[in-house]
């Protein structure tokens, strides 16, 4: 290598090394920009979440009697994500859990109220959580007592009510569960207010059922009662029933309907937290838990079930005075 | 000068400055003196001329090729000694030596040997490919000209033409998880037909499926579909027979496939390959490469039916597709004897599921392919091996996001996938009468999937790896003049599951029962079964033939089945970690034959008996999913099944650019006796049909190729087809329990535009035929695209 390649390298070396101081603090500051912005990127913040205050609401260590209700107001917010679940949960002194609601959701705020019943526990500790689409959660809690002077409730009992499906011409559809009436469509649109219970037949997934459901269905995203019966889209108030369907894996038996003499069964039989629309298969002898848009609870016995779509319902109803 | 017009003049400097610079060449040639040499090329054997041999001087390195008569001549060759060498696929190197006097022609008469085994000559060269006319089974053949000129965009839609061919999700470009079956196999389940990339298996260990989207049809020379258990070679998974794909390899110094597609629902496609190859004739060294890139977007289409949407379903939304998929490949042959080809590709796709309720893209699949591979090829003397790895790796992940009676729901599964293994094949050739192949494959397939829910609490977690090994053995004999060919094999299965896990954290009330299923270890399964594989045939003439075979296929189980329990369309799928392998046994025979002078006609008739099938049993019970009560599904091994049926093809050969076929199967699939393991719940399925199977398909067609366009029209009939297991009434749409039958009528046009620029137009589906697939989907419609293709 003789002086002037020597002479050449230098040359190279030091042209890029000006190069390269120029180069050095440009790429310095992109990279701190690139970094900063990654680092806000990954920043994930839980959603927040309060409740709402109000002479209304069950405050935190109120003592409630058995039966009667408890509401709560909540707020929350996504932070960086938006909110994709609300679980309620009550913690019982011996550490079981129950859950009361839960729900799926894409919200970035979200304000409700909550209307529960006081059961039979001494003590619960309720437990709102809310989830956002990066799993990232928050919660808050209230402490409620059972007053301790609770008594259990006088309940009606109607032990045989026909109600006919949507093509039986014979019995009417539509039903009041506290006074047993039944109503046949001329008269129910006089008195949709007093409606809480309606029946139809279905094939469903391929299977005969018949179904309990109320006038409110329509309005939580289901069609066949309007399909069914059309009117109740021009009724004023549609009354929503909620059926817990979780009957088939905690079955009342037919003993312990018989035997129920006051609410005590009609309030730990239904679970909030399997609280649907309508309820499916409601075959002959399944005894299920419902409660009314006004929070009064009970238990339909299906005495029979026809599986055809002129046939009949025969049930016996037990329900909170 | 100044009245020439520029071009002229331009012309005129162009052929003034060629002079100037070739004249002193030119002039040097002429002063040489020079020979010749011309002859013809004779098969040793028959007398007869053969056409497109390969003639080589050495050392001069000039050579020529045979014309269509048998004959070659070659000028301007300087005097001196050489060596002569002539070679032709199947016949061993001529090889001579000549001396070229100048101003003399020499004309030489070769005649070539074929390379099979005489006496104490035991290198064999070259090889002849074997005929399907040789290969004691039934066999389809599409040719890389019949791919490209087949009105049809996807390439189980090409195979779908072929007589025994059974095919669902039939979507076209949109379907994400196509299923090609054969034999009567229920067309739900790819993993009863192998499906092999260059020997490399794309049926993923975890679900059996094949994604056939990372197939660009562009870069495949051909497919082979062998119906029925076949040659020993094909193991676990080729019960109702193989589809094989070969890649192109580049042939030219530099070639390039360049174009650019555009179609209904604002689908635009690209793809772009580059390649390239280079010889030594002298040494048989050969270096080859190629890229491909593809690239493809739609907006897509609504695949639920129209006739079942109603104006509440606002969430049903095209289902969109954007897809990218790359691939390298290297190959060098060192010389005739050894050879390695390496390649890797990476595939990558988002395709929406139809559904937008809130999320981004609402619910979409995607996935992340990567697969690489390395092969070796040998042969010396009588003998031939080979060896090749592989290592596939998926990430699949899909977003669910639906809308159910009120209730949303958002989760997204998770999955890695990933199947790795290798094979080894020695076949000793033309030794006497036989030619005996022995070889060991292996695999080795896992899965590492969770469900995470965004609308609830759960994280479900499930995992299972699933090991196959084979060892087989199969002598093909031959008898009368090669008349007679007899092929018995056997091969010995071994399959091991084990590492499966399936648990839930934090479950939510709707989910909870999933606690029910749980196992943190799954035990650990061992089988193993024997498969013995016999076929026979007589070769009357080139033209007609008869054959029969028996054999015996054997599948293990897919990891899903055993391990994973979670959501199926209308229920839920439970796992079954007792699932054993099933066997089907098949008997088969047909014939090939001349009806008139240019028609050729085959008949293939099948028996198959499959014990331990494996089936979706939907076995009575139902779970409380919080927005409905869902039927229980399991795969389980019901019993018997059986199925028989007849394929017949018709060819009519008029010329080289007319080719029409027409092609009739039958099936017949039953449940011969489900073994009942709960008589409470389950319901019997004995006497049902398989569901997704038509009884009658006809594919009928004609290519038309000629100077000015080439044409090609293809029809298809499929009859109608189960729905469901029970061959029950589907109520929630259909209303019925068949998928009714339908016919589609495809035709594309090609044009040569201008010197390796070539237009073509294509409509799928001309008459708009807006079929039901299976899960209640509708096929895209009418499909008009239109191509610019370039290619050098």
């Amino acid at each position: 290598m003789n002086a002037r390649t020597i002479k050449s390298i230098k040359t190279l070396i030091n042209i890029n090394m000006k190069r390269f101081s120029t180069i050095l603090p440009v790429l310095f500051f992109s990279i701190i920009i690139l970094v900063s912005c990654k680092k806000k990127e990954d920043e994930k913040l839980p959603p927040a979440i309060n409740f709402k205050s109000g002479e209304t609401y069950t405050k935190d260590n109120d003592t409630v009697m058995v039966g009667y209700r408890l509401s709560f107001g909540i707020q929350a917010r996504g932070t960086s994500e938006k909110i994709t679940n609300l679980s309620i949960k009550k913690i019982l002194e011996n550490g079981t859990v129950v859950t009361m609601f839960d729900t799926g959701m894409y919200a970035e705020s979200l304000d409700l109220n909550k209307v529960f019943y006081q059961n039979v526990e001494s003590k619960a500790t309720w437990v709102f959580t809310v989830m956002d689409r990066n799993r990232m959660s928050s919660e808050i809690r209230r402490v409620v007592y059972k007053d301790l002077n609770s008594q259990f409730g006088g309940i009606n009992y109607y032990p045989s009510i026909k109600l006919g499906y949507q093509n039986n011409t014979t019995y009417p559809h539509f039903l009041n569960p506290y006074t047993g009436i039944v109503y046949p469509t001329d008269s129910a649109n006089q008195f949709f207010s007093e409606i809480d219970i309606l029946c139809y037949y279905i094939l469903s997934d391929g299977t005969p059922s018949p179904v309990l459901s109320s006038p409110g269905e329509m309005d939580n995203s289901s069609t066949e009662a309007q399909t069914f019966y059309p009117y109740i889209a021009s009724w004023s108030t549609r009354r929503y029933t909620l059926w817990d369907i979780s009957v088939d894996d905690t079955p009342v038996s037919t003993s312990d309907f018989n035997a129920a003499q006051n609410d005590s069964l009609l309030i730990v039989a239904y679970h909030d937290v399997w609280g649907k629309k309508k309820f499916r298969w409601a075959t002959s002898g399944k005894i299920i838990p419902f409660i009314t848009a006004s929070g009064k609870k009970g238990l339909i016995h299906v005495v029979n079930a026809e599986t055809f779509d002129t046939g009949i319902m025969e049930i016996a109803v037990k329900i909170q005075q | 000068m100044k009245n020439l017009l520029p071009f002229q003049f331009m012309i005129f400097m162009y052929r003034f400055l060629f002079i100037m610079l070739f004249s002193p060449i030119l002039l040097c040639a002429q002063n040489v003196k020079t020979g010749s040499m011309s002859g013809t090329i004779i098969d040793a054997a028959t007398g007869a001329l053969l056409p497109n041999a390969n003639i080589i001087l050495i050392p001069s390195k000039s050579g020529t090729t045979a014309d269509r008569n048998g004959t070659f001549s070659m000028k301007n060759i300087s005097p001196g000694k050489y060596s002569l060498q002539a070679s032709f696929l199947g016949y061993k190197t001529f090889r001579k030596k000549i001396e070229i006097v100048a101003d003399q022609n020499l004309v030489v008469e070769i005649h070539l040997k074929d390379s099979s085994f005489s006496g104490k000559e035991i290198v064999i060269i070259a090889e002849k490919e074997k005929s399907l006319m040789e290969q004691t089974s039934r066999i389809s053949m599409i040719t890389a000209d019949k791919i490209q000129l087949a009105p049809v965009q996807g390439i189980p839609d090409m195979i779908d033409y072929s007589p025994g061919v059974s095919m669902s999700n039939t979507m076209g470009i949109f379907s994400s998880k196509a299923v090609v079956t054969l034999r009567g196999l229920p067309s739900n389940d790819q993993s009863r037909t192998l499906v092999l990339l260059d020997g490399i298996p794309l049926n993923k260990s975890d679900e059996g499926s094949v994604n056939w989207n990372l197939l660009n049809k562009n870069t495949i020379e051909n497919i082979k579909v062998t119906k029925g258990p076949g040659p020993a070679k094909f193991g676990s998974g080729a019960m109702g027979g193989v589809i094989e794909l070969k890649s192109k390899r580049p042939e030219k110094k530099l070639e390039a496939d360049v174009s650019l597609d555009y179609g209904s629902y604002n689908t635009l496609s690209t793809n772009i390959g580059v390649a390239g190859c280079k010889k030594d004739s002298l040494s048989d060294r050969e270096f080859y490469w190629r890229w491909n890139g593809f690239g493809r977007m739609s907006d897509g289409y609504i695949t639920l039916p129209d006739q079942y949407r109603t104006e509440a379903d606002s969430i049903v939304v095209p289902v969109f597709l954007k897809e990218f998929n790359t691939g390298i490949r290297a190959g060098y042959s060192f010389n005739k004897r050894h050879s390695v080809d390496v390649r890797f590709s990476y595939f990558d796709d988002l395709r929406g599921n139809g559904i937008k309720v809130f999320d981004n893209y609402g619910a979409y699949s995607k996935h992340g392919t990567y697969m690489g591979s390395a092969a070796y090829h040998g042969r010396t003397g009588l003998l031939k091996w080979s060896a090749r790895i592989f290592q596939t790796r998926e990430n699949y992940f899909r977003i669910y996001e639906y809308m159910k009676d009120g209730e949303y729901m958002l989760y997204g599964a998770d999955s890695k996938r990933q199947d790795a293994g290798g094979d080894a094949e020695c076949i000793l050739q033309r030794f006497l009468n036989h030619e005996i192949t022995t070889g060991l494959n292996y695999k080795q397939g896992s899965v590492d999937g969770k469900d995470t829910y965004y609308t609830s609490t759960d994280i479900i977690s499930n995992a299972a790896k699933m090991e196959t090994s084979a060892f087989f053995i199969q002598d093909e004999m031959t008898f009368f003049n090669e008349k007679m060919r007899i092929n018995a094999g056997l091969r010995y299965d071994v399959a091991r599951y084990f590492d499966g896990f399936f648990n839930i954290q934090y479950p939510s009330y709707s989910l909870e029962f999933y606690k029910n299923f749980e196992s943190n270890s799954l035990e650990e399964k061992n089988w193993n079964a024997l498969c013995p594989r016999f076929s026979a045939q007589y070769l009357f003439s080139d033209s007609c033939r008869i054959y029969a075979s028996v054999a015996r296929g054997f599948r293990a189980p897919i990891l899903d089945d055993m391990s994973r329990t979670g959501k199926k369309k209308g229920g839920l799928k439970i796992a079954n970690p007792d699932l054993k392998p099933e066997l089907i046994t098949t008997f088969e025979c047909g014939s090939d034959f001349n009806i008139l002078k240019k028609i050729m006609a085959d008949v293939s008739i099948f028996y198959s008996i499959g014990k331990d099938f494996m089936y979706y049993v939907s076995n009575g019970d139902s779970v409380n999913m919080g927005y409905m009560i869902a039927p229980v599904f399991q795969k389980q091994n019901i019993g018997k099944v059986e199925i028989y049926g007849a394929e017949a093809e018709l060819k009519y050969s008029m010329k080289d650019s007319l080719t029409p076929f027409l092609n009739y199967t039958y099936t017949h699939a039953q449940i011969k006796e489900h073994v009942i393991r709960n008589s409470l719940v389950d319901s019997s399925l004995t006497g049902k049909y398989l569901t997704d199977i038509p009884s009658h398909k006809i594919s009928a067609g004609i290519s038309w190729k000629n100077k000015w366009l080439n044409l090609s029209l293809s029809l298809k009939y499929l009859s109608s087809t189960w729905i469901n297991e029970l061959n029950a009434i589907e109520e929630e749409y259909l209303k019925t329990d068949k998928y009714p039958g339908y016919v589609t009528v495809n035709i594309r046009a090609d044009k040569k535009v201008i010197k390796n620029l070539f237009v073509s137009a294509m409509i799928e589906n001309i008459f708009d035929k807006k079929f039901i697939t299976s899960d209640v989907q509708q096929s895209p419609g009418r499909f008009i695209s239109g191509s610019l293709r370039y290619l050098f």
